[in-house]
C-alpha cells in the first residue's frame, strides 16, 4: 500500500474515532445538564414536599426566559417527557444513553463532514506533496472506508438506536415505578398498612437499593411490623428460604407419624415433583395412600357428613390429577368455608389449605385476582389505549400497568365490528398466557363471584372474557404515543410486528415502504459523501494550510450544511416514495416500491461514484 | 463584454438547474408548514402550491445561481468589483421585468386556502388516528359506507357512527371545511354533541426536515422579513411599491456579492462554496435587524422626504457599499 493511500486511511479512521468520542462527550454533558436541571438542592425529601406544593398549586417552575423555555420544550419533547426528568434514578445511564443514540443519529452527518474536510484540505497537506501522488491513492481507500462506514450506520439505525431507545424506555419506566412505588409506600406506612407498604417499598429497592431515604422507610416499616407483632417464625422462614424437597419429605413423614394422613399425603406428592420417580417416596405415598383408604373405610356410618368431606378430599385429589384445578379450587373454597367442619374436626382440615395453595398457585397460570389488580393499582400507567383484536373487537383500556413482565389492565370496554350494539365493561384484565384474561363483567350475572373468585370460562364465552391480540402488550403500552414505539423496533421487529401492529389498528407504515426510507438514508450518505468529497477535491485547497479565517468559518457551517443536506436528500427520496403511486399506476405496473426507490437511488449512486472517481489528480 | 455575456448565460444555466430542486424545497417546505398530513397530499396540491411559491422560488434560485457565479469565478479575471456585480443586476431586470408582465397580483403575497383537501387525507381505514383528545377509525363494513369509531379519551366513551358518508350529505357525514381547517363530522344519532369539528393541526402528522429547530428558527425570520415587507407595502401606492421591492432586491445583489467575493479564495475554490451558505444563512438576520432599527429610529430622518420607505434599502446598501470597499482594499493590499 502507498504511504499516501496509508496516511489516507488512518487520517479517516483516526478522526473518524477522535470525532465521534468529542460528539459523545459534548452531547453527554448536554443531556446530563438537561435531565439535572430540575434536581432539587437537598434530598428526596425535598422533592417530594415541592412536587406537592406544585401539585396543589398546579404551577411548575418555569424559566422567564423565552428562548430557554423553547429549548426544554424541544428538549423534552423529542427525549423525555417533563414531568418524568425529574423522576429519573439512574441520570448518568440515561444521560449516557440519549448521547450515544444522538451520537450515532448523527454519523451521517460527521462521515460527510470527515470526507468534506479530508478531500478539501487534509489530503493536500504535506504528507501527500508528492510527485508520484495520484488521486486514487486517496481515493480508493477512501471508498472503501465510506463502505465501511455506511455498514455502520446502516447497523447503528436497524438496530443499535432502537435497542438504546428501548433501554432508555425501561428506564424511564422504571424510575416512574420507583417514584410512585415511594409514595405509595409513605402513604401505605401512614394508614398503617405495614405489610403492603414494605411489598411496595421493596419494589423501589429493587429498582434504586441505594437511595437512603428509601432504604430508612424500609427500615421504619420493618420495625413497625415487628411492633405489630410480626413473628419470629416468619423472619426466621426469610432466613431460611424457600422450602427444599427434603423439608417437604420430612414434613409428609411427620404428618404420618401424627397420623395426618391427608397432609402427609400431600407433602409426599409435592416432595415426587423435585426428586422425580423416588421409590421411597413412592412406598411412602401408597402407605399414605392406604391409610387414607382405611380411614375412609373405618369412618361410622353415622359420620355421614365427615365421610362427605373426607370424600370430597379425594375428589380433591383426583381433580389435580387430571389438572381440573377449577373444580377443585370449587371444592376446597367450600370446604374452607365450612366452619362446622373446622370447628369439630380441625385434624380434617389442616391439609386443605395445603392444597388451596397448591391450587390457587396452579390457577394463577390462568386466571388472577381482582385483588393482585388492585395491590398494583398505584404503579405509573399508560392511560387510554384502543386496539382491535383477532376476535372482531375494538377495545378501549382506561389504565395499563406493567410490573416485572405482569401487564394489568383496568377499565376495558369491548365493542364488536359485527354488531356495534353489542358492548361489554370490564373492570380488570391481567396478560396471561399470551392473551388478556378479562375479569368483573359489568352488569352480568356472574359478576360478583368472577370479580372475586377464580372462575372457569365456558368455552362459549371464551371470546368475551378473553382478548387475544398476537401482540404482546410491551408494545400495547405505546399506541398512544406512536413515535416512541416505533422508534424502538429493530428492523426485525419492524417485518415481524407488522401484521399484528397493523391488524390491532396501530397507524405503521408498510415494511417496503419503511425499507425504501432507510435504503434513502444509506444512499443519502453514500451519494453525498462521494459527490461533496468530488466537489471538494476539485476546489480544494493548495494551499499548506487554509486562511484561518475562512477555516473557521468553514468549521462553524460544515457540519450544519452536511446535516441538512442528508436530511435533504432524505426528503428527496420521500418524494420519490411519494411517487411510486403514480409510476405504479401509469408506466411501471405494480413495481414494488423498495425495488422502486432501490433503482433511482442506484442510479443516482452510479452517477455519484463516476463524478467522485473521475476527478483528476492536477490542480484545474 | 466577453466576462459579462459568460457570467450571465452561467448564472441563467445554473438557474435552470436548480429552480426544480429549490421550487420542489420551498413547496415541500410550505406544504410541512401547513400542519397538514402529506401521505396522500395529492399531486394536484402540490402543483398548485408549486406555483404559488414559484415566484419566490424563482427569486432563490436566481440568487443561488448568482453567488455560484460569483463563489466559482477566477479572480484573475474579475478586473473591477463593481463590473462583477452586473450580470446578476442585468438577470435580475429580466427576470423582475418577466415577474412584471406575468403576474398581476402583489407580489410576496400568497393565495390562502388554494389547497383541496378531504377526509381521506385524515384518515386510514383501519388504522387509528389520533386527532388531539380524539382517536378515530374507520372501518370497512359489508355495507356500501364505513363505520367510524370514534374515542373522546377525555370521556372515556366510544361512539360507533355507522354508514358514514364521505361529503357533505347524509345523516352520517365526514367533510372537510377548508376555509376554517377543520374535519366536520357529523351524526347526530351517534354523537352527544352531534356535530364535532376537529381542526386540522390535531391530526399527529409524521415529522419532517421542516420540523428541524434550525428550519423553524430561519423559517420565523424569513416570516418576520416577510411580515415587514407586506406591512410597510400596504401603505405604498403602485408605483411606489415596485421602487421599494426593486430597491431591495438591489439591495441583495449588493450585500451578498462582495461577501461571497470576499469568501472566493484562490487557493481554496471550497471556501467561496461554503461562504454562499454563510450569506444565506445570515441574510434574513440582518434584513429582519435592519428593519426593526430602520422602524425604531428611521423615522426621524427626514432628508429623503417622501422616499422614507427607502430607508431599509438604503441602510442595506450602504453596508454592502462598505463591504464592497473592505474587499476591494483587502484585494489591493493582497495584490
Amino acid at each position: 500500500m502507498k504511504n499516501a493511500s496509508r496516511h489516507a486511511l488512518s487520517f479517516l479512521i483516526i478522526s473518524f474515532i477522535l470525532c465521534f468520542i468529542f460528539l459523545f462527550v459534548a452531547l453527554y454533558i448536554y443531556h446530563d445538564r438537561n435531565l439535572s436541571q430540575e434536581k432539587p438542592p437537598q434530598g428526596e425529601t425535598f422533592r417530594f414536599q415541592r412536587d406537592k406544593q406544585s401539585a396543589q398549586t398546579g404551577e411548575t417552575a418555569q424559566p422567564k426566559n423565552r428562548f430557554v423555555q423553547r429549548m426544554r420544550s424541544t428538549y423534552t419533547k423529542h427525549w423525555i417527557d417533563p414531568e418524568d426528568r425529574d423522576m429519573i434514578i439512574a441520570k448518568s445511564g440515561l444521560a449516557a444513553r440519549f448521547a450515544l443514540i444522538h451520537t450515532l443519529q448523527l454519523l451521517p452527518t460527521l462521515v460527510l463532514f470527515l470526507f468534506v474536510t479530508a478531500f478539501s484540505i487534509f489530503f493536500t497537506l504535506s504528507p501527500f506533496q508528492s510527485e508520484s501522488f495520484q488521486y486514487h491513492h486517496v481515493a480508493i481507500p477512501s471508498y472503501f472506508t465510506l463502505l465501511a462506514f455506511v455498514f455502520l450506520i446502516i447497523l447503528a439505525e436497524l438496530f443499535f438506536i432502537p435497542n438504546l431507545f428501548k433501554d432508555s424506555e425501561t428506564l424511564v419506566y422504571r424510575s416512574r415505578v420507583a417514584h410512585a412505588a415511594l409514595a405509595e409506600a409513605r402513604e401505605l406506612r401512614q394508614k398503617g398498612e405495614l405489610q403492603k407498604a414494605r411489598e411496595v417499598i421493596e419494589i423501589y429497592l429493587t429498582i434504586d437499593e441505594k437511595n437512603a431515604d428509601a432504604r430508612s422507610l424500609h427500615d421504619q416499616i420493618l420495625e413497625g411490623l415487628y411492633e405489630q407483632g410480626f413473628s419470629q417464625r416468619q423472619k426466621a422462614e426469610e432466613k431460611e428460604g424457600p422450602v427444599e424437597d427434603e423439608f417437604l419429605f420430612e414434613k409428609g413423614q411427620e404428618a404420618m407419624s401424627r397420623g395426618d394422613f391427608y397432609a402427609a399425603l400431600y407433602y409426599f406428592q409435592q416432595a415426587l415433583k423435585f426428586r422425580g420417580d423416588d421409590r421411597e417416596i413412592r412406598k411412602y405415598i401408597d402407605r399414605a395412600q392406604y391409610e387414607v383408604n382405611q380411614q375412609l373405610g373405618s369412618l361410622s356410618q353415622q359420620d355421614k357428613a365427615v365421610k362427605y368431606y373426607i370424600e370430597k378430599k379425594k375428589d380433591v385429589i383426583d381433580l389435580i390429577e387430571t389438572g381440573d384445578f377449577y373444580g377443585a379450587y370449587d371444592i376446597l373454597s367450600s370446604l374452607r368455608k365450612n366452619r362446622e367442619l373446622a370447628m369439630h374436626h380441625p385434624e380434617l382440615i389442616r391439609d386443605v389449605e395445603l392444597y388451596y395453595n397448591d391450587v390457587k398457585k396452579r390457577l394463577a397460570q390462568y386466571d388472577f385476582l381482582p385483588e393482585e389488580s388492585n395491590s398494583y393499582a398505584w404503579l405509573p400507567a399508560f392511560d387510554h389505549i384502543m386496539f382491535t383484536d383477532g376476535k372482531g373487537f375494538i377495545n378501549t383500556v382506561e389504565r395499563i400497568a406493567s410490573w416485572n413482565g405482569q401487564f394489568y389492565l383496568y377499565g376495558i370496554n369491548r365493542y364488536s365490528i359485527k354488531d356495534p350494539r353489542v358492548r361489554r365493561s370490564f373492570l380488570y384484565g391481567k396478560w396471561i398466557g399470551n392473551r388478556y384474561r378479562l375479569k368483573g363483567l359489568e352488569g352480568s350475572r356472574e359478576f360478583s363471584r368472577d370479580s372475586t373468585n377464580y372462575m372457569r370460562v365456558p368455552e362459549a364465552r371464551d371470546e368475551l372474557y378473553f382478548i387475544e391480540t398476537g401482540l404482546h402488550p410491551g408494545y400495547l403500552l405505546y399506541f398512544n404515543a406512536s413515535e416512541r414505539l416505533l422508534r424502538q423496533l429493530t428492523v426485525y421487529e419492524r417485518f415481524s410486528l407488522y401484521p399484528a401492529l397493523r391488524a390491532s389498528g396501530f397507524d405503521i407504515e408498510g415494511r417496503f415502504v419503511y425499507l425504501s426510507r432507510k435504503l434513502g438514508s444509506f444512499f443519502g450518505v453514500y451519494i453525498l459523501a462521494l459527490i461533496l468529497a468530488g466537489i471538494a477535491w476539485s476546489k480544494r485547497s493548495i494551499y499548506e494550510f487554509p486562511p484561518r479565517f475562512k477555516l473557521l468559518l468553514y468549521i462553524i457551517i460544515a457540519p450544519v450544511l452536511c446535516y441538512l443536506f442528508h436530511h435533504l436528500y432524505m426528503d428527496a427520496n420521500s418524494m420519490f416514495i411519494y411517487s411510486h403511486r403514480y409510476a405504479a399506476r401509469f408506466f411501471l405496473k405494480n413495481i414494488n416500491i423498495a425495488l422502486y426507490t432501490g433503482i433511482i437511488n442506484t442510479v443516482i449512486a452510479l452517477f455519484a461514484t463516476i463524478f467522485y472517481l473521475s476527478q483528476r489528480s492536477s490542480v484545474e | 463584454m466577453k466576462f459579462l455575456v459568460g457570467s450571465i448565460l452561467k448564472t441563467f444555466l445554473y438557474l435552470l438547474i436548480l429552480i426544480v430542486p429549490i421550487t420542489l424545497f420551498i413547496t415541500f417546505f410550505a406544504l410541512g408548514k401547513t400542519g397538514l398530513p402529506l401521505w396522500n397530499i395529492g399531486i394536484r396540491n402540490i402543483l398548485t402550491y408549486a406555483r404559488d411559491f414559484f415566484v419566490p422560488s424563482v427569486i432563490l434560485s436566481y440568487l443561488i445561481a448568482s453567488l455560484l457565479v460569483v463563489a466559482m469565478v477566477d479572480k484573475m479575471k474579475v478586473k473591477s468589483l463593481f463590473v462583477l456585480h452586473l450580470p446578476s443586476f442585468i438577470l435580475a431586470c429580466i427576470i423582475g421585468a418577466g415577474i412584471f408582465f406575468t403576474r398581476s397580483d402583489v407580489p410576496f403575497t400568497l393565495p390562502k386556502g388554494s389547497l383541496r383537501v378531504g377526509p381521506g387525507l385524515f384518515f386510514k381505514e383501519g388504522v387509528f388516528i389520533q386527532a388531539g383528545s380524539r382517536k378515530i377509525q374507520l372501518v370497512q363494513t359489508k355495507q356500501r359506507n364505513p363505520s367510524m369509531y370514534y374515542y373522546d379519551i377525555n370521556r372515556n366513551r366510544l361512539s360507533v357512527i355507522q354508514n358514514v358518508s364521505m361529503g357533505k350529505d347524509g345523516a352520517n357525514r365526514v367533510y372537510t371545511d377548508d376555509k376554517e381547517r377543520r374535519v366536520v363530522i357529523v351524526s347526530k344519532r351517534a354523537l352527544s354533541e352531534g356535530t364535532v369539528r376537529i381542526p386540522y393541526e390535531d391530526f399527529t402528522r409524521s415529522r419532517n426536515t421542516t420540523d428541524l429547530q434550525i428550519f423553524r428558527v430561519y423559517g420565523t425570520q424569513i416570516r418576520g422579513v416577510q411580515r415587514a415587507i407586506l406591512k410597510r407595502m400596504e401603505s405604498l401606492g403602485q408605483r411606489d411599491q415596485y421602487i421599494f421591492l426593486g430597491s431591495l432586491l438591489l439591495t441583495l445583489l449588493m450585500v451578498t456579492i462582495p461577501v461571497v467575493y470576499g469568501m472566493n479564495d484562490r487557493g481554496w475554490g471550497f471556501s467561496g462554496i461554503i461562504g454562499i451558505f454563510l450569506v444565506l444563512a445570515v441574510l434574513p438576520f440582518f434584513y429582519n435587524f435592519v428593519f426593526r432599527m430602520t422602524g425604531r429610529f428611521g423615522t426621524r430622518v427626514s432628508a429623503i422626504g417622501r422616499y422614507y420607505y427607502l430607508m431599509p434599502a438604503l441602510v442595506i446598501g450602504l453596508c454592502g457599499i462598505v463591504i464592497d470597499l473592505i474587499v476591494a482594499a483587502r484585494s489591493r493590499v493582497k495584490g
